[in-house]
């Protein structure tokens, strides 16, 4: 469960960090964002992977953690990943929808 | 432009029969002299490293067994970046300079060292 | 580098180093690869393979398999110094025993014997003669029929390459991040690019980590320079004092903690649990006390009827509240190995190990309890490693590659990473070829280089698999009880592994991959059908008795099947790689797919 939240938020984080970036914002929205949201969302994107170490730190202790954590990241952007290739629209939903039952989660459960 | 593989993306054995022969020549001679500096001369090294540093560092205050597991541990990234050094490098002589000197140091390093404080714990 | 010898920049250059130290040793390192990844499932390989073992179902409580477990180890072996169980697991269904008998050496690999008891009845189960998981993890770092050494200085060097490849492709990657997210399929050689970079830049924490630390796995036979020069040679006492072990004289102590285990040890490099330092040998003195015991243990046998009967019954009784006393201690583990000192004799101990552990600095050492068998009084708690920084390092880095502490998500997703890093490297060595083939059609043939390289690819990418498959069959359709089996299901892995070699010679390539990957379809799909033909719990079973190893087992092979069906699908759909859309390629017709 605690791996569920840690790649919950990661995928949100990297769908941030997709959407940054002019050809992910040409593939999702038809055209590109305004440079000062799109700074905003690389920044955001960025702190909330950050963040997502928290819960596996909190779940498994240092050492095990910081591996699960990276582990967790690469699923998380094969993820987004994958989506941008085959279906770039639905990740307008898809990463707030699965960030925020993530969220909820990791309150849940503290 | 699509390459993100570098633009020269060069494949001399297929490119069609226009060289001169001694170019090719040089070219693999090349290839060889700067593989064995990376390969053998990248060990030679990482031993010498691994051997001055096991020794030094127990100098710096380290116990035996963690000098020799840093020198250990770190020698195997010298040796990694004495290859790319190898391949990076513009000419031949900086190529080998690169990893020869240093290894001679390591290797006068290790042998003062030996002196010094052999069987250090 | 250039062929005519100007200088050029870094990142060409490092796209040349990237090229050919990935392709020089790419086929060793795919195999090395491939079954270093399956071998995170080792246990449940060594399982299904052994289906004499899955009628084997746990007690409800680790208590009543423990107890039916000494009573069998009682009968099995009465005149044991020491008595190894590992009790079963969500990995394992068995009780596996070890022990060592009177008279025999209390350390190295020599005199120990093995056996597998029922979980329920304690009785020994004789499964049929099989390396089993073992073969395939051994050959990830020792290949086969070569002397270890030699083997060890390959696969390091190969490893060693594929660091200089996993650095130099970093350099020469201008776009790392904003091609991260990036995959374009069905654009030819575009595609296949795409599908190296994501497979290599996604997973890279894991590439770099498995590499370096396969680097550190082998230090002892690669570099041993440091430790030969400050231990005056002895570099035998290096590898002790990272074990946390007093160097004895003469024979290397392997210890107790290597009793029991399935996996056999590594002579030389540490590829055991317990990374402490000189500091901490306190904990170890006392466990080398007690082996000292139990070395002596031969003297005073006699006479000792009456008391080795009171310590048998005393043993299966007296377990029940041990565990207790465990379980209370560690809430959050169940007990993992029972270790006997000395059993029917004064002074036997019961030693209670926890499953798993909570950190890697120590390469996963877990708690442990020494109880007095006769009073069944807490005799210590041997305090846990406190590794230095440096064991620390070390020690993660090597209980990352070999995974032994994870759970079953973090084992899933070191798997996963495996089978990215697969992927990497067979996506890297379709590339090679899918890049010449411009130079190809301009020349008007295949140069025989180009045809090596092709063929290779699809016998060591598809052929590996397939061998793979046939080790699997083989392992159920030879007789049980025939001589040499476990030769024999090895000699089949590499019989397969040439044919198909052969097969790829002399068929062209899409044929080749065609074939050769129905072929893996087929075989990998018909195994959880062949698995309860031919004696072992089908899924139905297994799901049933909770055997999770074997769900996934034949769950892991249908996933094989679907991978391997799809890109045959490809194969058949498309047809060419590398052209244009709508351009024909003259007589030259490779794979066409598109991974995601």
């Amino acid at each position: 469960m605690n791996a569920m939240i840690v790649l919950g938020l990661s995928y949100l984080a990297m769908a941030a960090v997709a959407l940054s970036m002019g050809r992910h914002q040409g593939q999702v929205f038809g055209r590109e964002m305004a440079a000062s949201k799109a700074w905003l969302l690389r920044i955001g994107g960025w702190a909330l992977l950050a963040v997502a170490l928290a819960p596996a730190l909190g779940a498994w202790g240092t050492s095990v953690g910081i591996v699960a954590w990276l582990g967790l990241l690469t699923f998380a952007a094969i993820g987004a990943g994958v989506q941008l290739t085959y279906a770039a629209r639905s990740l307008l939903w898809s990463g707030p929808a699965v960030g925020a039952g993530a969220a909820l989660l990791w309150v849940a459960s503290a | 432009m699509d390459s993100t593989l570098g633009q020269a993306a060069p494949a001399p054995v297929f490119k069609p029969p226009v060289l001169k022969p001694v170019s090719l020549a040089r070219y693999r001679r090349a290839v060889a002299a700067r593989s064995v500096a990376a390969i053998f001369g990248g060990y030679l090294l990482a031993a010498t490293f691994a051997a001055c540093m096991s020794l030094w560092l127990q100098d710096a205050g380290m116990t035996r067994m963690d000098a020799v597991t840093t020198a250990t541990i770190v020698s195997f990234i010298v040796h990694a970046c004495a290859a790319i050094w190898v391949f990076a490098t513009a000419s031949m002589w900086r190529a080998w300079a690169g990893v020869l000197l240093p290894a001679a140091l390591f290797a006068l390093g290790a042998w003062i060292g030996a002196r010094s404080f052999v069987g250090a714990a | 580098m250039r062929i005519d010898g100007k200088p050029e920049g870094i990142r060409q250059s490092m796209s040349w180093l990237h090229t050919w130290t990935g392709i020089a040793l790419g086929w060793l390192l795919y195999a090395v690869f491939f079954t270093g990844t399956l071998s995170y499932f080792l246990d449940e390989i060594n399982l299904w393979m052994k289906p004499e073992l899955h009628a084997s179902v746990s007690a409800a409580s680790n208590a009543q398999t423990a107890q039916v477990a000494l009573a069998g180890m009682q009968k099995l072996a009465p005149n044991a110094n020491v008595w190894t169980l590992e009790l079963p697991n969500e990995r394992q269904n068995t009780v596996a025993a070890s022990w060592r008998d009177k008279g025999q050496p209390m350390t190295g690999r020599a005199g120990v014997k093995r056996a597998e008891l029922d979980a329920a009845t304690g009785e020994q189960i004789k499964p049929r003669e099989t390396r089993g998981g073992q073969f395939l993890y051994r050959f990830h770092f020792e290949l086969h029929s070569m002397p270890r050494n030699l083997a060890r200085w390959i696969v390091g060097i190969a490893t060693m390459f594929m660091f200089v490849a996993i650095i130099s492709g970093v350099i020469t990657h201008k776009k790392i991040f904003t091609d991260f997210f990036t995959f374009r399929p069905k654009k030819g050689q575009r595609s296949w690019l795409d599908a190296h970079n994501a497979t290599a830049v996604l997973a890279l924490p894991f590439h770099v980590m498995i590499t370096f630390s396969g680097l550190l796995l082998l230090m002892g036979t690669l570099m041993p320079w440091g430790a030969d020069v400050a231990y005056d040679g002895n570099t035998q006492a290096y590898n002790m004092a990272r074990r946390g072990l007093a160097p004895p004289p003469g024979a290397q102590q392997q210890g107790a903690q290597r009793e029991g285990s399935q996996r056999e040890g590594a002579r030389g490099d540490s590829m055991q649990r317990g990374g402490a330092t000189e500091g901490a040998r306190e904990g170890r003195g006392n466990r080398e006390g007690r082996e000292g015991r139990g070395r002596e243990g031969g003297e005073g046998r006699g006479g000792q009827r009456d008391g080795a009967a009171l310590t048998q019954v005393d043993l299966s009784a007296a377990i029940g509240p041990m565990l207790a006393q465990a379980r209370a201690e560690w809430p959050q583990r169940e007990v993992g190995r029972i270790v006997v000192n000395r059993p029917n004799q004064p002074g036997a101990t019961v030693e209670l190990r926890a499953h798993g552990s909570d950190s890697l600095t120590t390469r996963g050492a877990s708690e442990r309890i020494v109880f007095d068998a006769a009073t069944g009084k807490v005799e210590e708690r041997p305090p846990l490693p406190e590794p230095s920084a440096a064991s620390a390092v070390n020690n993660v880095f090597a209980a990352t590659h070999m995974g032994r502490f994870a759970g079953p998500a973090l084992r899933w997703l070191l798997f996963l990473s495996g089978v990215a890093g697969t992927a990497m490297i067979a996506t890297g060595l379709v590339l090679w070829v899918v890049k010449r083939l411009p130079e190809r059609r301009k020349l008007g043939r295949t140069p025989f280089g180009h045809r090596l390289v092709e063929s290779t690819n699809i016998a060591v990418i598809t052929g590996l698999a397939l061998a793979t498959a046939a080790y699997f069959w083989l392992n159920r359709l030879l007789p049980a009880d025939l001589a040499g089996r476990a030769d024999w299901e090895i000699n089949g892995f590499f019989l397969v592994w040439l044919a198909t070699l052969v097969h790829a010679a002399v068929r062209t390539p899409r044929a080749a991959w065609l074939e050769q990957c129905v072929a893996v379809t087929v075989l990998f799909a018909l195994l959880p059908l062949l698995n309860p033909l031919t004696g072992g719990n089908g899924l139905f079973a297994s799901i049933a008795h909770g055997q999770s190893g074997l769900v996934g087992f034949d769950l892991a092979m249908l996933a094989i099947a679907a991978l391997f069906a799809v890109i045959a699908r490809h194969i058949v759909r498309k047809g060419q790689v590398g052209a244009k859309p709508g351009r024909a390629a003259a007589g030259i017709d490779p794979i066409g797919k598109a991974l995601p």
